[in-house]
């Protein structure tokens, strides 16, 4: 995306000052990425964190303060000599939208420009979930939290959706999901900007909360992870060199169809649950317990989830007991596969039974044993079911900023969509 | 890019070198257009790999023409790290020698090694099939010999940067290239370059945990059991048992005539081949599953042949989200060699423009 603008600009300025200009924003854009993972920090401190001369950050600084990006409130306490000046994101510069679109439920938040959320909605999408019935009550929930947080509507700048399913990020198209009745080619993206007249972004659910973690969560700042969400069904948001991987078709990361020891041999077919997550999705889990439990006539209830059976284990049910070893040997595997492929250490676990405390400390036992040159190292995702709701609040907050830069281009180009992160962009 | 700009970028690339003007061309009105040539001739570069029981050796010009290559044998035991290097100096010295090229001329040499590669350090971490190879800086060794810039990559990377410039790959981003020789490996492109992890190691599926090994070689559990039951070596041994239950059996030397044998209707040599193509099946699937490449390549003495890649294609007819291609490399075994080639040639063509620069 940068490379587009920067083409497009040297094509129609080949001065020295207008390269020194295309400089200053790439400049910017950087001091503006530390600003958002340090905070309020002085121009000091920027020259050290980014490695530029105080020339540099001054000229970044400038540039991010005309655009309205950033403010300079003034200077902090002097250490003895002159004392340093201040940059921080102009909080009030607009607002965004952060979308969650679930199976089961729709959440929407509302922050300003540092990410802090001023509001949360949500409703069920369990009788209206059709893509016109989502968007208008997406619509709404806007609507209530602009009059409720007294935002006015034009202060709205940008908004990001993650949706449970395959999603183009470049076309803002949802391809296909299991989880929404009547969702195959969802032209999201489109949906969303005509209904609320601002610049959207749509992207996988697992990938967003992928976001999420690596923005305020178990993956802060980590270049390389694997964001693993385990839930009814299973998939992965995996960030590599600090890029979000999306393959060729947008697939990238669909591991619930992976095959480990202990999966069954069934074929890969969309709308149909995969090898992996019919033994280590929810459903799977239950079922495992409900068969032994009839198998040994045990007067044991029938119907537990999938973290009540995993709790019920730590307290010595051999039963319980059972079950839980069989679901964290195979999740060992597939965390040991995905991490002997790609070469990273660190897994952040989610959704309803990846968040299980017992399952993650038994499959990392499993792992510490295998004496070979992954070791992966499971952790628990500490946004919980924030995770994607916090990293469609980043995501759309990305895309504010890259239409800011992307306006002048786009004037002598013509229309451009630019959405942040996405590699084919 | 402005007519200035053209002019001094030339004047940089000249300094270097690395283009030269050869005359002017027809007029299209204005003043006539100087013409430029790529001076191919302003260096060479040579790939070498090591490989299980030999060294290979290819060198071209700055255009990636070839100017002459070689193989020799290694004895594997007794090859230290000095002994090998001590090699590779000798013979890209012959090489140089045969072609008439003295030995400034060589600006860069890329080597792929069978083993896990800290590429920015130049150290093979460590090569698993021998003794004294564990953390060589093979860079720093070898530099010290031949005076130019040297890199040291994994071979199987090579091979997927080989497919990726003049093979199967062109023009794809993502995809990955398995190798099945003696070892089991996989070259991940992402993004249009090599990923190699976090600690170099990313690809390393000899080490994988799928169905079939653990059903069928319950007693193994040790250090790439994968790798020891798909690789050559695994192939013929099971062959080997098989033979000695039916006597029959004609003699083979190499992994892929299994295959061979399976093609002509053998039924020992076909169970076997069904084995192991389902093997590589849940391979490639996981693979895809995780990294959604464009197209998985098969290569090697054992992966590239063509029994195998059908076997594999029909396990995986059923899965929606296999890869949308499965096929074979193009380079077949100068793969690692044209890798090493053009990684020469990207960083030796770039340090010659970089030392012009700071020449200035």
């Amino acid at each position: 995306m940068a490379k587009n603008a920067t083409t497009l600009k040297t094509h129609r300025h080949s001065s020295g000052s207008r390269r020194r200009d295309l400089t200053t924003e790439t400049d910017a854009r950087e001091v503006l990425r530390l600003l958002r993972e340090h905070g309020f920090d002085s121009r000091a401190k920027m020259e050290r964190l980014s490695g530029f001369s105080s020339s540099r950050v001054s000229a970044a600084g400038a540039l991010l303060i005309k655009k309205g990006l950033v403010e300079s409130p003034g200077r902090s306490k002097s250490k003895g000599g002159r004392r340093p000046s201040l940059l921080r994101i102009n909080a009030g510069y607009g607002h965004v939208i952060g979308v969650d679109i679930g199976g089961s439920n729709l959440r929407i938040a509302l922050a300003d420009m540092n990410g802090t959320v001023l509001g949360k909605w949500s409703t069920s999408t369990k009788r209206t979930s059709s893509p016109d019935m989502v968007v208008e009550q997406i619509r709404k929930g806007v609507k209530y939290l602009l009059q409720h947080t007294s935002v006015p509507s034009g202060s709205l700048v940008a908004v990001a959706a993650g949706a449970p399913g395959i999603t183009d990020g470049g076309t803002g198209i949802v391809l296909a999901t299991s989880y929404l009745k009547g969702w195959k080619d969802v032209p999201l993206r489109s949906l969303l900007e005509s209904a609320l007249h601002i610049p959207a972004a749509v992207e996988n659910d697992v990938k967003i909360a992928a976001i999420g973690e690596n923005w305020m969560g178990a993956a802060r700042s980590i270049r390389n992870f694997v964001f693993l969400a385990i839930g009814t069904g299973i998939a992965a948001g995996i960030f590599v060199n600090g890029q979000l991987l999306h393959g060729t078709e947008w697939a990238a990361g669909e591991v619930g169809y992976m095959i480990v020891p202990g999966t069954p041999e069934t074929a890969a077919k969309r709308g149909t649950p995969g090898s992996l997550e019919s033994v280590l999705g929810g459903e799977g889990i239950q079922q495992q317990w409900w068969h032994s439990r009839n198998r040994r006539r045990a007067p044991l209830p029938q119907k537990l989830s999938a973290t009540e059976i995993f709790e019920r284990a730590q307290t010595g049910d051999r039963l319980a007991q059972s079950v839980l070893e069989r679901s964290a040997r195979i999740l060992a595997y597939a965390v040991y596969n995905i991490s002997v492929v790609l070469n990273c250490s660190l897994f952040v676990l989610g959704g309803g039974v990846g968040m299980s405390a017992p399952l993650c400390g038994a499959a990392q036992r499993i792992l510490d044993q295998y004496n070979e040159p992954a070791r992966p190292k499971l952790t628990i995702s500490s946004l919980g079911p924030d995770a994607q709701l916090i990293g469609a609040v980043r995501l759309a907050l990305l895309t504010a900023e890259s239409r800011i830069w992307s306006q002048d281009v786009r004037r002598g180009a013509g229309p451009s969509r630019l959405v942040p992160s996405h590699p084919s962009q | 890019m402005s007519a200035p700009t053209v002019t001094n970028v030339v004047a940089h690339l000249a300094s270097a070198g690395l283009v030269e003007p050869i005359g002017e061309g027809d007029s299209t009105g204005g003043r006539p257009p100087d013409i430029l040539r790529f001076k191919a001739e302003r260096g060479c570069v040579a790939g070498v790999e090591i490989g299980p029981a030999f060294l290979r050796l290819l060198l071209t010009d700055l255009n990636g023409r070839e100017l002459g290559r070689t193989k020799v044998a290694l004895q594997w035991p007794s090859s230290t790290p000095t002994a090998v290097c001590t090699r590779i100096s000798r013979e890209v010295q012959n090489l140089l020698r045969k072609q008439k090229q003295p030995e400034d001329q060589l600006l860069g040499l890329v080597i792929g090694v069978p083993a896990i590669v800290n590429v920015k350090e130049g150290i093979v971490v460590s090569l698993s099939a021998l003794k004294g190879w564990s953390n060589v800086p093979l860079d720093a060794m070898l530099g010290s010999e031949l005076k130019c810039q040297v890199i040291v990559e994994n071979d199987t990377n090579l091979a997927a940067q080989g497919e990726y410039y003049r093979g199967t790959a062109r023009g794809e981003e993502n995809f990955v290239f398995i190798t099945i020789g003696e070892g089991v490996g996989a070259g991940i492109f992402l993004n249009g370059s090599v990923y190699h992890g976090s600690q170099w190691s990313a690809g390393e599926i000899g080490y994988l945990r799928v169905p079939n090994i653990s059903r069928e070689h319950l007693t193994i559990h040790e250090y790439g059991k994968l790798e020891k039951v798909l690789g050559a070596p695994g192939i013929l041994r099971s062959w080997r048992a098989s033979s000695k239950r039916a006597r029959t059996h004609p003699k083979v030397n190499r992994a892929a005539e299994v295959f061979d044998l399976a093609a002509a209707g053998n039924a020992q040599a076909k169970r076997i081949l069904k084995q192991r193509a389902a093997i590589l099946a849940d391979i490639v699937l996981d693979l895809a599953l995780i990294l959604n490449p464009s197209v998985v390549l098969l290569g090697g003495e054992v992966g590239n042949h063509p029994r195998l890649l059908q076997e594999v294609k029909t396990l995986l007819q059923g899965s929606e989200f296999a890869v949308v291609r499965l096929g074979l490399g193009a380079l077949g075994s100068s793969a690692v060699l044209w890798g090493a080639i053009y990684t020469a040639l990207e960083s030796a063509v770039l340090g010659l423009v970089q030392s012009s620069s700071s020449a200035r």
